[in-house]
């Protein structure tokens, strides 16, 4: 790994090819796969490290800027945006939520509003209802 | 009141759950309440510092208008074997009961196989951009911004 990082381009084959001399072909280092690999092996440290260097090498691919952002930590601000206690309704979903198994339900306080098979016509049915402050919408298994 | 490097250590507080009885192991899980752009609702999504994506399932993420073309398309090894999905950035907010919600954008794994109403909040890209901690005895989830980070 070292040595790869080390190196901007590597030529196929193990070495100087003597037939083709100097007119061997040199390949750019594949930085995009190897960070989609580290990723799949959930090295995501390493991930980081590779793309630094990939990005300090200058002229980035597409696709090393899209690397770039997808490893970008998240971006923070603070919201006004407050709730409330869900006490009452995680109180629901643990005494009554049995009964809606394989469902998706909308709670408010200690009150079931709306269920559905899916979340998109749970939605549709409180469209309908316009409750006065964002139920919790759960599926239960 | 703790503080570090001279701030605040955090400034939002909110309840979680930690009894999930839709699953069938025994232990505890934490769940805490988020919002999403263009979803009337709260939803729930697991807690989970062992996970190294965020996941957010095929119906949520159609629900808040995620395009499956966005993103990068990646296979991710999981407790359910390997799954095609895409990691793309989605805009969230951790919702506080006192104090102040957190607008975030992280990043989350969105794959069509995995099964609806199951979320995570996992630590790459998402939990370890921000500062947190847990009162188990009284389910409180404590969270803010990682300010004063030198």
């Amino acid at each position: 790994m070292n040595l790869a990082l080390q190196s901007e381009s590597f030529s196929q084959g193990n070495g100087p090819d003597p037939e083709k001399g100097a007119k061997a072909q040199v390949y750019p280092f594949p930085y995009a796969m190897e960070i989609r690999r580290l990723i799949e092996q959930e090295r995501i440290a390493a991930a980081r490290s590779l793309l630094k260097h990939a990005l300090s090498q200058g002229s980035p691919t597409p696709d090393l800027l899209q690397w770039q952002e997808i490893l970008a930590p998240a971006r923070v601000r603070k919201s006004s945006q407050l709730d409330r206690d869900r006490s009452p309704e995680f109180r629901w979903l643990k005494e009554r939520g049995a009964a809606y198994s394989g469902q998706w339900v909308a709670v408010l306080g200690e009150e079931l509003l709306a269920h559905a098979d899916t979340l998109k016509e749970l939605l549709i049915r409180l469209e309908e209802i316009q409750p006065p402050f964002p139920p919790l919408a759960v599926r239960l298994d | 009141m703790l503080t570090l490097h001279g701030h605040d250590f955090c400034c939002s507080r909110s309840r979680f759950e930690d009894q999930d009885r839709r699953a069938s192991e025994p232990t505890a899980k934490i769940f805490v309440a988020i919002r999403l752009p263009g979803v009337s609702t709260l939803l729930w999504a697991q807690l989970d510092t062992g996970s190294a994506w965020s996941v957010l399932d095929p119906e949520t993420a159609e629900a808040a208008g995620i395009s499956a073309e966005d993103g990068i398309a990646q296979v991710l090894l999981t407790r359910l074997g390997p799954i095609e999905g895409r990691l793309v950035k989605v805009p969230i907010t951790l919702t506080a009961d006192e104090g102040e919600s957190l607008d975030l954008e992280g990043t989350f794994f969105i794959a069509p196989a995995w099964p609806p109403g199951k979320s995570f909040l996992g630590y790459s890209g998402l939990l370890d951009s921000i500062r947190f901690a847990l009162d188990p005895a009284a389910n409180h989830f404590y969270f803010g911004a990682s300010e004063g980070r030198p």
